[in-house]
């Protein structure tokens, strides 16, 4: 059970999130409740409504509570929770299920907020005491930087948002085998940067996709049932075919498991992981934490359908003649 | 073989006709007439039965393309399309007054098919002033109790209409 309040919403608001916890108990991984007290695992604070959101936000975060940005504008980037107004049950479930493995037994390897920088070097996912990805996942986490072939990017995590000096494009600078990775709380290195921000909403995902490296963030655990809650943008599908297939299975009513996935299509181990990754960074992922015996729905899959659908995909690949 | 058909649907001027002429290796038919009511602002003219494509498959196979008339007051020709049909792609037009009420409309109107089969969303023309926000137009489906696809996409482009058919039959392949 995981308790949430509020600080500065309008009434009405107020009345829309108590209802939102109320109906949304199944969507999200932990039971949530609406508590009347400053004592609870997170709050929400309406930064439009209030002048002092940073020194409440500060203070909440000193008490080990997770603070939750609310507002209607860009964020304040004060927070690494926001929810954008209006208040829409898709993004409260997502913004819980992150806050719920935000609020999971910290991990030791994370940086500390003494030492905010951390560098996380490609290729070390053979030790699991310091994955980028769970680094990544920490609350201490706002920004990234990859460098890789004379070229920089710095990722603003929490605006989904990145800039690139050099000739490489993001993709590529996430997939080179000779990049370095850095993570840091502070955006003291981005003030060297002359290139513009440039919005990218599918970064997460490609973060999970690029940087999983065949291991599941840690708060995640493999026999786990995973929901999607939205498809990621078109731009993964286009760089990953196999989106497609992972999207529709893990939509399914009952969600999927990773076994499932790999069982049921032609996806790899690796491309799975870095998926259910990409999807939990993106907030968009429900984690039931059993697999169910009884799972619903099974897809309506014969041998003439799914010969079909092949036909299918493999006329969309070509050109018209 | 059997006939498999695939359903395009929409408020008038999202772009059905543009998607078949996207991706139908044959000219599209069609059967347009000249717009007479509040539409003719907007489109000379718009289509009254339905619109027609196919695209063959490696074995000579073919795939039809059936476009919808859009307004509401053809929709004893939606229920007739839709029949033996495979699934079902909605287009909406952002730039149009309430694009999530047009999504309300249509999924409501072939909730029988759509519960039998699959449907995928494109969202055209986003470029405007204050289109809503993607969150939104998943709220609209959760009323179906399935997460599907829905993509921001240029229907007058073949590779974003090859997108939406493939995040279709991936659907019904996969998560039906």
């Amino acid at each position: 059970m995981k308790t949430l309040s509020s600080k500065g919403l309008t009434e009405k608001d107020l009345l829309v999130l108590k209802s939102l916890v109320d109906l949304m108990m199944s969507r999200t991984s932990d039971t949530w409740e609406y508590a009347e007290s400053d004592n609870c695992d997170a709050i929400i604070i309406d930064t439009d409504n209030l002048k002092n959101s940073a020194a409440i936000i500060d203070e909440i975060e000193a008490q080990h509570a997770v603070a939750i940005e609310y507002s209607a504008g860009a964020s304040a980037g004060k927070t690494r929770f926001r929810i954008k107004k209006p208040l829409r049950a898709a993004d409260l479930i997502a913004v819980f299920n992150s806050v719920e493995a935000g609020l999971a037994p910290k991990n030791d390897a994370k940086p500390s907020a003494a030492n905010n920088e951390t560098p996380a070097q490609a290729g070390i996912s053979s030790s699991r005491d310091s994955g980028t990805l769970d680094l990544l996942n920490g609350p201490e986490s706002r920004f990234l930087r990859v460098t890789a072939n004379n070229c920089e990017c710095i990722i603003d995590l929490a605006n989904d948002r990145y800039k690139v000096t050099g000739d490489a494009a993001l993709d590529e600078l996430l997939r080179s085998s000779e990049k370095s990775i850095t993570l840091s709380a502070t955006s003291g290195f981005q003030e060297s940067f002359e290139p513009s921000w440039q919005d990218a909403p599918s970064l997460k995902w490609k973060l999970g996709i690029f940087l999983s490296e065949g291991e599941l963030i840690k708060t995640l655990h493999s026999k786990s049932r995973f929901k999607l809650l939205r498809w990621p943008p078109s731009d993964i599908p286009r760089t990953m075919p196999t989106a497609m297939a992972l999207s529709a299975l893990l939509s399914r009513k009952s969600g999927a498991t990773i076994e499932e996935a790999l069982s049921e299509t032609n996806v790899s181990s690796e491309e799975a992981i870095g998926f259910v990754n990409g999807a939990y960074l993106s907030g968009v992922l429900s984690v039931r934490a059993f697999n169910l015996d009884n799972h619903g729905q099974q897809p309506i899959k014969t041998e003439h359908t799914k010969g079909l659908f092949d036909k299918i995909r493999d006329r969309l690949k070509r050109k018209p003649k | 073989m059997s006939e498999v058909k695939l359903i395009i649907t929409g408020p008038p001027g999202a772009g059905k006709t543009t998607a078949i002429a996207a991706i139908s290796e044959t000219p599209p038919v069609r059967t347009d007439t000249r717009t007479t009511d509040d539409l003719s602002s907007v489109k000379e003219e718009t289509t009254v039965a339905m619109d027609f494509g196919e695209i063959t498959l490696g074995d000579g196979q073919k795939v039809f393309l059936y476009g919808t008339p859009g307004q509401k007051r053809f929709e004893f020709m939606w229920k007739i399309l839709v029949e033996g049909g495979l699934g079902l792609i909605i287009l909406l037009d952002c730039s149009r007054p309430e694009p999530l009420d047009d999504l309300n409309m249509y999924l409501e109107n072939f909730s029988d098919f759509i519960e039998k089969t699959g449907v995928v969303v494109g969202i055209t023309r986003t470029g405007g002033a204050n289109p809503p926000e993607m969150g939104a137009f998943y709220e609209c489906l959760e009323s179906t109790g399935r997460t599907f696809p829905m993509f921001e996409v240029d229907i007058r482009e073949r590779e974003d209409v090859a997108l939406l058919i493939d995040a279709l039959i991936s659907t019904l392949e996969f998560s039906h």
